[in-house]
């Protein structure tokens, strides 16, 4: 009788069964409406408090991320002091929900450092 | 669960995350009531991060501790011990940036609305054309 090894599983395929769709749904949410946020306050904004607005509302997905890696953690570390520590999901969901909300705070940081770069420029320019 | 989270922060920090929280909302809630909007920031920045901070604090005091114990007792400490230490003393921390969200939140929404209902003052040569329409 011929063994088959079991079929490595693609990474992506991998990545999001580990992430599960809530949380991914979480992060891409947050990040898709502080990324809306930011273009309205650049656009519609006034006065000196869009600039910190702007710095407040990037940091949305990044801190869902940490609150769920910190969750995912604390399980794993729970569980590997339990009296049965076979399992690993919970570790490959704490990093893998943490390499998300970073992957997707890169691109919101991105944009919101060239906004607030074309909103000193702007304001430097009317002063004078 | 409750008795095991009220186990892993302890009294200490069971007393004090609420107790720094509520200041940092009351400090919050009085710079957004009073100060105008560069002060805001600064104090905004200022406080939102403080019940975070304080569970970070928690968390290395609470390894700090745990590798205590496991220095001064004299049998070999196991994995499963070392993981205990760990997720207790990570508990804090969660504990600290589930508090300052409400914080996070309040800010976000009060700059917001500053940035949206921002009106430039007038400059001081159309203050007498205005007074002179106004008349």
């Amino acid at each position: 009788m011929q063994e088959f090894e079991p079929r490595p599983q693609s990474y992506l395929r991998w990545y999001f069964s580990s992430l599960g769709m809530p949380t991914l749904l979480v992060i891409v949410g947050l990040t898709l409406v502080a990324m809306v946020l930011v273009v309205v306050l650049f656009w519609r904004g006034r006065g000196p408090a869009v600039p910190a607005a702007i710095l407040f509302v990037s940091w949305l997905p990044l801190i869902a991320g940490a609150v769920c890696f910190l969750s995912g953690v604390i399980m794993y570390l729970s569980e590997l002091a339990g009296p049965d520590p076979s399992t690993h999901a919970t570790i490959s969901y704490a990093l893998t929900a943490s390499m998300q909300a970073t992957s997707c705070f890169c691109p919101l940081l991105m944009l919101s450092l060239v906004l607030l770069m074309v909103l000193g420029f702007r304001t430097s320019g009317t002063r004078e | 669960m409750l008795v095991w989270l009220f186990r892993a922060l302890g009294i200490r920090y069971t007393l004090w995350l609420p107790v720094v929280t509520v200041l940092a909302v009351v400090l919050a809630v009085l710079a957004i009531w009073k100060f105008k909007t560069p002060a805001l920031t600064a104090v905004l920045l200022a406080v939102v991060p403080l019940p975070l901070l304080l569970g970070a604090i928690g968390s290395i005091d609470g390894l700090v501790a745990s590798y205590q114990v496991i220095v001064l007792s004299n049998v070999t400490p196991r994995a499963s011990e070392f993981a205990e230490g760990g997720a207790m003393s990570l508990v804090s921390m969660q504990v600290g940036l589930i508090l300052s969200l409400p914080l996070y939140l309040l800010a976000l929404v009060a700059l917001c609305y500053h940035a949206f209902t921002y009106r430039e003052a007038a400059t001081n040569h159309e203050q007498p054309i205005k007074a002179t329409l106004a008349r």
